[in-house]
């Protein structure tokens, strides 16, 4: 790990053009305080300049009347601006576990030989760099890499070869847009026809509506986003207008009715989350909606799957939020790497402004409804819903200390509501089939009096999933809740089972962050309580499958250097301790563990939850703490011998890897 | 915080079982510290935001969730019971303070912080004695963010208090974090250096050894410092400070918190100004015609020369830098006219929180106003001298550098007229006119200064002065003395007793007893804050910076109350 500060130029003097500070000002024009463009005007800045050097941060502090300490401090924070060393093509390999699971190491390796150059380093033409990446929420078609954060997907070394080869030819008219797979290989496998009939005998509350069309992925994997034309041909829209015609508090308690439950993470409920916004009487000043389109919790791929093919759908959802909370500026926080998505998102927006959705006079309402994209710059902590209020304040993205609640002092100030793209995409259904028709979807809300595990919330309304790892067809599945998590993995409709035909080991249900349930505990149904009876949680619903030959040490390695890295390193628990542990798991991997160790991850565990400012600690202590619990004579066996049953090795790859990524 | 105490409602509440109560909207770190409950904490200071970042000041509260609270951003409610020394509450502690020290490098014996560092102390109080961490320590790098501030990357906790002043107290920036994760520290834009005028305070601030004074570093061990309640003598601010010496001789000044005066801040020429005390320029023995000659014999020529000139053909001429009491003596056994000599403004300051560096580079100014009333720079002096109606000057010059006459004046001094000067430095006066004594700076002598907004403070001797210096106060004793002005030399409390009783309106009242630690108002000063309104529950520096300062101050005291107590004595007065 290096410890020095990134290599950033000089402090050369530098302008902005004329014609750029006129597109600064109109930046600045969308939020209520300029500050809030810092990320924002570093991108015109490395657009400007190449790259985010010393001079540019100076231009950019003197142009948005901040000190250039302050400046250096919001750009180290972040992992994505391009750096005065990087050649032309910046190419950033994705390493993380998903990824690895399905060859992403040896790709990597690959890479570097091809090019003759190590990972962080660049070509002697200047032209290629290549970056250690974390998930680009491309698991599913692993391996992958952003080229100049254009994604390439289900690579292997002979199109890289290619694509390098053909860069070099070409270095200026090559097309970066052309990497993405689609349509997707095994879609129509994926397209979840299937039938599925009530089991015989007591009515199962878990099992009520599974004959499903895809309702959210209905106009996923085109090769373009869905326009504004085609969107409203679906019958888009329709439910922004049905929304329109009740008052906000209805909106509210429909939403509120519907279950839905927030689809980010948390599982927190929507409705009730919006009405905790305060009256005007008692704060005044404006409200913000901010969408959450930060995906980045590894394994999770179905955020930018709305956001690339079906941006309307999270548009018409977010005015929908809005509406409820009498907000008038939406914001839509997109993952720095997404840069299809931005300007896919950018177009729609473009769009819907010229059919009168939002403007001065928005929907005929008379009433001013923005929205504006605002591009993160590579940290994940900025998906937590504090860290996105202060990234997009132009800060370093630190999560906020609670209270107060971003629903009562949110974004500069005021109350506002972060959602997940998919909790806010869920709201055009709602709205338009009405609250019988979407809560007949999933399992059913049960009364409180009802013991656990029926007597909670429920999960109610469509759901995507997002599977990948070990399994013969990873992707995202628009299935409803309720459908057993076994089956989702094993059946033929679905992801047809473990690859290779080797045995199941374990999965992570609810992105990395979350805890492993072993191949004993995965006949669960997949819902919010179904899994947390199992003990974990559907948390974004990356859902990620280890075959029998994993080894578990150096899978945790992989996780446990992502939330190290990710840290964002303001409170002593997670910051020491992500550190701690991940050094102490690498120590294992390499040989030199201790049966103390086990232990110690345990303690450390223990020490950090529940003691920090946002929830990283539980991020890596979980996987940790399950991972070694319940696969703790394998960690035992490492430590005894030294390696594993695979020389060390994430997992024995299959013979014919390639062939069934192509399928 | 203060300003707004009294429309604020008490709450009732608990801690371990005691019963406190808080003011309304005050957090549980708040109203257990402003109650004398003390809850270990690092990166929360009242003048600061919340930053929350330490997680030190865990505490369990009932109401509120399993999981620990941080007190500092817990707001008291009514009947609330914190629980802040139970078993889970020392064993988060615990937790915390082992995190904190995984990658710290524990270089106590070389560290200058050391004795005065939080994470030294609370590791004592709260710590493991054993450490779970076998890995390889994360390096951090040191380097030098200003041209006083030196930072040691591997021994920071990422507090940011240092971030915060800059932003939120002097609103210069110059700090910030870069990086993230455990490979984040603490840097400056490269060329735009940590330079303000209050940048030492950030090293006070700092609780551990990650950020030092480089004008200290490696000089004493603080266990060895002896400190000294003082004033500051760099400006009309007043700042109140701790002069911090060890084998007579002063390593640093940090401040004391006085809110209406300094709050907890100083200025870094303030920090610098007990070095004006030790400039090879100071006049250090006394002189007769200019050689140097013993104490005693300089003495007699002055009070031959004083007693046969008539009072009425003496002058005097003084400075911003003397004390009230040096004033006092000079208007009293003088009757021709007296000048004042004012050093230029300086530069001036003001934080975002109301400190003001004051660009009046003058201690006393208001204090010259105060007891001489109405003086000129030396006009009437000059044109005495001129004139021949002054025939002797006593002259009282504790400016560092040496009082700046006007060029008429000068001229006139240059003539036959006789001068008895005391002088700080060793200025052409002391070395061409007939008697000089050495002077004191305001390191070595006792005394008041009135500041800015008439507060009136006192100085106190931290340390003695160089060769035979007797200082002011005593030889303007001697000569009154010898006009029949005193029956006896008195300590600088009795000529303030003096002054009180000749000047009722602006000191009645005042006794040296009652200024205390952070001083008085004068009448109708701007200033009116009563003495227990002046300090809060908090002071300046690391926490255990001040309980190490408390104990010397009961311990130790520097006093010289007869001139032949001159020299540092120590022991409990
Ligand atoms: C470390 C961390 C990372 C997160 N990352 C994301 C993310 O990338 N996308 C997201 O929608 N929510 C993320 N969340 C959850 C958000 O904090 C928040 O709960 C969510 O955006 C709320 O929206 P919802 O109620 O619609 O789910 C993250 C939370 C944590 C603690
Ligand atoms: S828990 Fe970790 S990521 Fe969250 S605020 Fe603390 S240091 Fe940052
Ligand atoms: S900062 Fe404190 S604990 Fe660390 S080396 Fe210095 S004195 Fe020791
Ligand atoms: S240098 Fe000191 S004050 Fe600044 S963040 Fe580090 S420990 Fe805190
Ligand atoms: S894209 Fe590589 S892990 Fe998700
Ligand atoms: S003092 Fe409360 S978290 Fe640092």
């Amino acid at each position: 790990m290096s410890h020095a500060l990134p290599v950033l130029g000089d402090v050369l003097e530098r302008t902005f053009s004329a014609e750029v500070q006129a597109e600064i000002a109109t930046l600045i024009k969308r939020y209520p305080e300029a500050k809030a463009t810092l990320l924002p005007v570093l991108r015109i800045a490395e657009r400007e300049f190449g790259s985010v050097d010393l001079g540019s941060m100076k231009l950019v502090a003197k142009t948005l009347d901040l000190s250039p300490a302050y400046v250096l401090g919001v750009v180290t924070f972040y992992f994505h601006f391009r750096r005065p060393t990087d050649g032309t093509f910046v190419i950033e390999v994705c390493r993380t576990l998903p990824c690895a699971l399905r060859g992403s190491d040896a790709f990597a390796e690959g890479v570097a030989k091809k090019l003759g150059i190590e990972f962080g380093g660049t070509t002697d033409d200047g032209l290629f760099t290549i970056k250690n990446a974390e998930c680009l929420a491309a698991c599913d078609k692993a391996p992958v890499c952003h080229v100049n954060a254009y994604s390439w997907e289900c690579l292997d070394l002979e199109t890289f070869g290619k694509l390098v080869d053909d860069i070099r030819a070409n270095p200026d008219g090559f097309d970066l847009t052309t990497g993405r797979k689609t349509p997707y290989p095994w879609r129509a496998a994926a397209d979840p026809e299937c039938e599925r009939t009530q089991p015989e005998g007591e009515l199962d509350p878990y099992y009520t509506a599974m004959t499903h069309e895809p309702v959210l992925a209905k106009r996923f994997f085109n090769d373009e986003a869905a326009s504004y034309e085609a969107y409203v041909k679906d019958g888009g829209y329709v439910g922004l207008k049905k929304a329109l015609k009740l008052k906000p508090e209805e909106v509210i308690q429909i939403t509120k009715d519907s279950g839905l439950r927030g689809r980010g993470g948390a599982g927190f409920p929507c409705g009730m989350k919006w009405g905790f916004v305060p009256s005007v009487e008692k704060v005044p000043g404006p409200r913000y909606l901010l969408v959450n389109a930060d995906e980045s919790e590894p394994g999770t791929f179905k955020d930018i799957r709305f956001i690339e093919d079906d941006p309307h759908q999270i548009l018409e959802g977010a005015v929908i939020g809005a509406y409820a909370i009498g907000s008038n500026d939406i914001y839509i926080y997109i993952r720095g790497e997404m840069r299809i998505g931005a300007d896919r998102l950018e177009v729609a927006i473009e769009e819907a402004y010229k059919n009168g959705i939002f403007g001065e006079n928005a929907l005929g309402f008379g009433v001013r409804l923005d929205c504006t994209v605002h591009r993160g710059a590579g940290a994940y902590i900025c998906g937590e819903e504090t860290g996105l209020i202060s990234s997009l304040e132009g800060k370093r993205g630190l999560p906020k200390l609670k209270p107060p609640f971003p629903a009562v002092e949110g974004v500069w100030g005021q109350p506002t509501i972060v959602n997940n793209v998919e909790t806010l995409a869920n709201l055009p259904h709602l709205f338009r089939e009405g609250l019988e028709w979407y809560t007949a979807i999933g399992t059913p809300r049960v009364s409180k009096e009802v013991a656990p595990p029926r007597g909670r919330l429920g999960s109610q309304g469509p759901k995507v999933w997002c599977v990948s790892g070990h399994v013969n067809r990873p992707g995202v599945y628009d299935v409803p809740f309720g459908v057993s998590l076994r089956e989702l993995i094993e059946s033929d409709k679905f992801c047809g089972g473990v690859w290779g035909g080797r045995k199941l080991k374990g999965i992570v249900p609810g992105g990395s962050s979350m805890k492993i349930l072993t191949n004993d505990e995965v006949d669960c149904h997949l819902c919010y309580d179904g899994v947390a009876d199992a003990g974990s949680s559907i948390g974004s619903a990356a859902i990620f499958v280890f075959d029998e030959t994993t080894c578990m040490v150096n899978a945790l390695y992989n996780v446990l250097r992502f939330y190290d890295h990710e840290s964002c390193g303001q409170c002593t628990p997670c910051r020491e301790g992500a550190g701690w542990i991940t050094k102490l798991v690498g120590r294992i991997l390499h040989g030199h563990g201790t049966m103390d160790d086990l232990d110690t991850i345990d303690k450390l565990s223990d020490e950090a939850c529940g003691k920090t400012i946002c929830v990283l600690a539980e991020a890596w202590s979980w996987p940790a703490t399950s991972y070694m619990h319940k696969y703790r004579s394998e960690f035992e066996t490492y430590i005894k011998t030294g390696t594993s049953r695979f020389a060390g090795r994430l997992y024995e790859p299959l013979p014919s890897l390639s062939k069934s990524a192509k399928a | 915080m203060s300003e707004t105490t009294t429309e604020r409602l008490e709450v009732p509440f608990t801690i371990d079982g005691a019963s406190y109560t808080a003011l309304k909207g005050e957090t549980v770190l708040e109203a257990a510290l402003r109650n004398g409950y003390f809850i270990p904490h690092y990166c929360w200071h009242p003048s600061l935001s919340i930053a929350g970042n330490c997680r030190m000041c865990l505490v369990h509260t009932k109401p509120g969730p399993p999981k620990p609270q941080i007190a500092c951003n817990t707001v008291v409610s009514e009947g609330m019971e914190v629980d802040a020394s139970s078993e889970k509450t020392l064993t988060a502690r615990e937790g915390i303070l082992e995190f904190l020290l995984a990658n710290h490098p524990l270089d106590c014996p070389i560290c200058d912080q050391a004795g005065e560092c939080d994470l030294q102390q609370y590791s004592f109080d709260h710590g493991r004695t054993t450490s779970k961490f076998s890995e390889i320590k994360t390096q951090r790098p040191r380097h030098d963010l200003g041209p006083r501030i030196r930072f040691n990357g591997n021994r920071c906790i990422l507090c940011t208090r240092c971030v915060r002043f800059c932003d939120e107290v002097t609103g210069t920036g110059e700090l910030t974090v870069v990086n993230r994760s455990d490979s984040a520290w603490i840097d400056v834009f490269p060329g735009v250096p940590l330079d303000n005028p209050l940048s030492g305070c950030t090293a006070d601030l700092c609780p551990v050894g990650a950020l030092l004074d480089s004008d200290w570093i490696h000089t004493t061990r603080v266990w060895l410092l002896r400190g000294t309640k003082s004033v500051c003598s760099g400006c009309a601010t007043g700042c109140n400070v701790n002069v911090e010496a060890f084998d007579d001789s002063v390593k640093r000044m940090t401040p004391r918190e006085n809110q209406p005066v300094n709050k907890w801040w100083m200025c870094d020429e303030g920090r610098d100004s007990h070095r004006e005390a030790t400039t090879d320029s100071r006049l250090n023995v006394a002189r007769l015609d200019g050689q140097p000659v013993k104490h005693q014999d300089a003495l007699e020529a002055a009070l031959d020369l004083f007693s046969a000139t008539p009072a009425a053909k003496i002058a005097y001429l003084t400075t911003g830098h003397a004390t009230c009491e040096e004033l006092h003596l000079l208007e009293t056994i003088t009757d021709g006219p007296g000048g004042v000599n004012y050093r230029p403004d300086g530069g001036a300051f003001e934080t975002l929180d109301g400190f003001k560096l004051s660009a009046d580079k003058n201690p006393n100014r208001a204090g010259v106003v105060a007891v001489l009333g109405d003086v000129d720079a030396g006009e009437r002096v000059r044109k005495g001298i001129e004139s021949g109606q002054i025939e002797l000057v006593v002259v009282c010059d504790s400016q560092p550098g040496g009082a700046n006459w006007d060029e008429g004046l000068v001229e006139a001094l240059k003539g036959d007229v006789k001068a008895i000067v005391i002088s700080l430095e060793d200025t052409w006066l002391a070395q061409t006119k007939q008697v000089a004594f050495p002077g004191l700076h305001a390191i070595e002598k006792d005394g008041t200064f009135v500041n800015q907004n008439g507060r009136l403070q006192r100085v106190r001797a931290a340390v003695s002065a160089p060769g035979d210096t007797r200082g002011e106060l005593d030889v303007l004793q001697e000569l009154g003395r010898s006009a029949g002005h005193f029956p006896r030399v008195l300590s600088a409390g009795g000529v303030f007793r003096r002054l009180a009783a000749a000047s009722p309106d602006a000191f009645g009242g005042l006794t040296y007893r009652g200024l205390g630690a952070v001083g008085l108002p004068l009448a109708g000063a701007a200033d009116q804050t009563p003495a227990d309104k002046c300090q809060t529950y908090y002071n300046a520096g690391p926490v255990s910076r001040e309980t190490r300062a408390q104990d010397e101050q009961t311990r130790v005291a520097v006093h010289r109350e007869s001139p032949l107590g001159y020299g540092t004595v120590r022991g409990n007065v």
